[in-house]
């Protein structure tokens, strides 16, 4: 089972509200149906209301994201929290990543913002996955009153690129050609007539 | 090994059976060996053995032969052809001469439990244990930390989570690199975990400490320290340290954690100051392992230095007290609140230097009636008031 599948898999369950009372981190699109060749972005949310130590408290840890390039194009990662390790591109076989490590995050809440641009053709879906950056020991920290470690559970997401739909004039438009086109075929036999007479 | 046999037999012998000039001087140049290791490294050599070499050499010099190599197993008798005055007549042969001199002192031979340490200086002899050493004296739960030394202790877990169940936790010794880039565990124990060379992150946290993420791998190998730390020098070098350690393999996911608390201890001058000002400190703060426990640690300084503290959890509290020795503090049973049960131990050691950042590294192994066993390592943290 590939990450991206078992990721996609996860936030599957999680949307189900099969997921247990743990903390998580978890991507949530601006939109889960984007346009094709529009921008958007995609929330990275904490939710350590389960994390060890005080409440509220402060929370940190390093994530990476996996993306298709072909359909995606990342456009950068905003945030008002501290980045300890700073937002980094990398590939994963044919996924493009992007890493980064923040720090000062409260007990819930959006720690910041991927910006994308839907590059690709129009697709069912196309999955965005989210993981842990240290897959053996962790990352995530409790901070407050000592440092204590919690392992929270990664949702990744999906979205679906849509092919740019015709405005209503252009519509009209054609409705009015093919209107005019119907009438140019009525009218060409109806000529012949009274030229024969 | 022919080496080590025939020095172990000649040693017994001469302690059965009296020695002569050579053996003593063999002996005293053992003892002289043995105490210049233990002035280098005082944790290397039992304090048993010491103890013994002390009191050989505090014995009046006997007549020393030329220094002498242990003869070599040879096939040739130096006792046999009128050699019975010879000083090799000794060793593994038949008939074993008496002694030219007085019967030797006896040296309390530890017992062999496989080789010596490299380093030991020992090692073509001498087949101590040298766990004993790391353990520290009687009622110490880890060896105690030297004034001015850098000073840590630790809980040390099996996996990488850093927390275990309470009867599988162990304690150990800790140190670490001023700059945070490397710690050992149970340094100068029998197994050791050493970290691979880390990368070091300092961040700002909103109290008086900065956040340390130190992380590094070696080809398999993975080590990682998460600590609040306080930084002396302008940043040059760490203080005091405490909370999240790790080291394991991550091809075969196995490896060891825990918690700990770090600092240099307080040196010999720094403790006279304090002794001799007969001042008191409090030292607070939160434990690591159950960081909802908060404790604090007054200490009396002056002639006869003593302390009492307090440990407070929302389920539980207990309070102790026990004597100073040296950056040392141990226990008193007898001053224990009666809620804990015997065989529980508190033991710490003063970190800083007065009018420096101040703290105590300490561990508690303590069990509670009606609320179990109870082990925590805490760093707590005094400023110095001018």
């Amino acid at each position: 089972m590939n990450a991206p599948f078992r990721t996609t898999l996860i936030a599957a369950l999680g949307l189900l509200g099969l997921q247990a009372e743990a903390a998580t981190i978890a991507l949530q699109p601006s939109q889960v149906i984007v346009q094709q060749g529009s921008d958007f972005t995609i929330n990275l949310v904490l939710n350590a209301t389960d994390a060890p130590g005080s409440h509220p408290g402060l929370f940190g840890g390093q994530v990476v994201i996996d993306y298709d390039p072909a359909q995606l194009l990342f456009t950068g990662f905003s945030t008002e929290l501290n980045v300890y390790s700073p937002v980094t591109t990398g590939t994963a076989g044919s996924r493009s990543t992007v890493t980064l490590g923040f720090d000062h995050a409260t007990d819930s809440g959006v720690v910041g913002s991927f910006g994308f641009r839907a590059i690709g053709s129009p697709t069912e879906g196309t999955t965005i996955g989210l993981r842990d950056a240290d897959d053996f020991m962790g990352t995530f920290v409790s901070y407050v009153p000592t440092y204590q470690a919690f392992y929270p559970t990664a949702l990744g997401t999906s979205l679906q690129i849509q092919a740019v739909p015709l405005p209503g004039a252009a519509w009209l438009a054609l409705t009015a050609l093919g209107a005019a086109a119907t009438r140019l075929r009525r009218r060409s036999p109806e000529q012949d007539t009274a030229t024969r007479r | 090994m022919h080496a080590a046999r025939l020095a172990l037999i000649c040693l017994l012998a001469c302690w059965s059976f009296g020695a002569s000039a050579a053996d003593l001087a063999l002996q005293d140049q053992d003892c002289t060996k043995i105490l210049e290791r233990w002035a280098e490294n005082p944790k290397s050599v039992p304090k048993r053995l010491v103890d013994a070499c002390k009191d050989q050499l505090a014995q009046p010099a006997a007549p020393v032969a030329a220094a002498m190599t242990p003869a070599p197993a040879a096939a040739i008798d130096p006792c046999a052809n009128g050699g019975a005055g010879n000083v090799l007549c000794w060793g593994p042969w038949a008939s074993l001469a008496p002694a030219a001199a007085g019967p030797l002192v006896s040296l309390a031979m530890p017992e062999p439990h496989g080789d010596c340490d490299v380093g030991s200086g020992l090692a073509d002899r001498c087949r101590v244990k040298l766990e004993a050493a790391a353990e520290g004296p009687p009622g110490y739960i880890v060896a105690p930390c030297d004034p001015g030394a850098p000073c840590g202790f630790a809980t040390f877990v099996s996996g990488v989570t850093s927390t275990g169940d309470v009867e599988s936790t162990s304690f150990k010794r800790f140190d670490l690199a001023p700059d945070g880039s490397r710690f050992v565990v149970d340094p100068g124990g029998s197994n050791p975990v050493n970290s691979v060379a880390m990368d070091t992150n300092f961040q700002w946290r909103e109290d008086e400490y900065e956040n340390m993420r130190a992380n590094g791998t070696a080809g398999a190998e993975q080590s990682r320290a998460i600590a609040r730390v306080i930084r002396g020098g302008e940043g040059e070098y760490i203080e005091l340290a405490a909370d999240i350690w790790a080291h394991g393999n991550r091809e075969t996911r196995a490896g060891n954690s825990g918690y700990f608390a770090w600092g240099t201890a307080t040196s010999a001058s720094g403790l006279s100051l304090l002794n001799g000002e007969g001042i008191s400190l409090t030292f607070a703060g939160p434990m690591s392992v159950n960081n909802a426990t908060n404790a604090s640690i007054t200490v009396d300084f002056g002639s006869q230095a003593k302390w009492t503290g307090n440990w407070t959890n929302p389920a539980w509290s207990f309070g102790a007290g026990g004597s100073v020795s040296g950056a040392n503090l141990l226990s008193d049973p007898a001053q224990f609140t009666s809620n804990v049960q015997s065989g529980s131990i508190v033991q710490g050691a003063l970190l800083g230097e007065p009018g420096r950042v101040q703290g105590i590294a300490h561990l508690i192994d303590v069990r509670l009636a009606g609320q179990g066993h109870i082990k925590d390592v805490g760093l707590l943290h005094s400023r110095y008031e001018d």
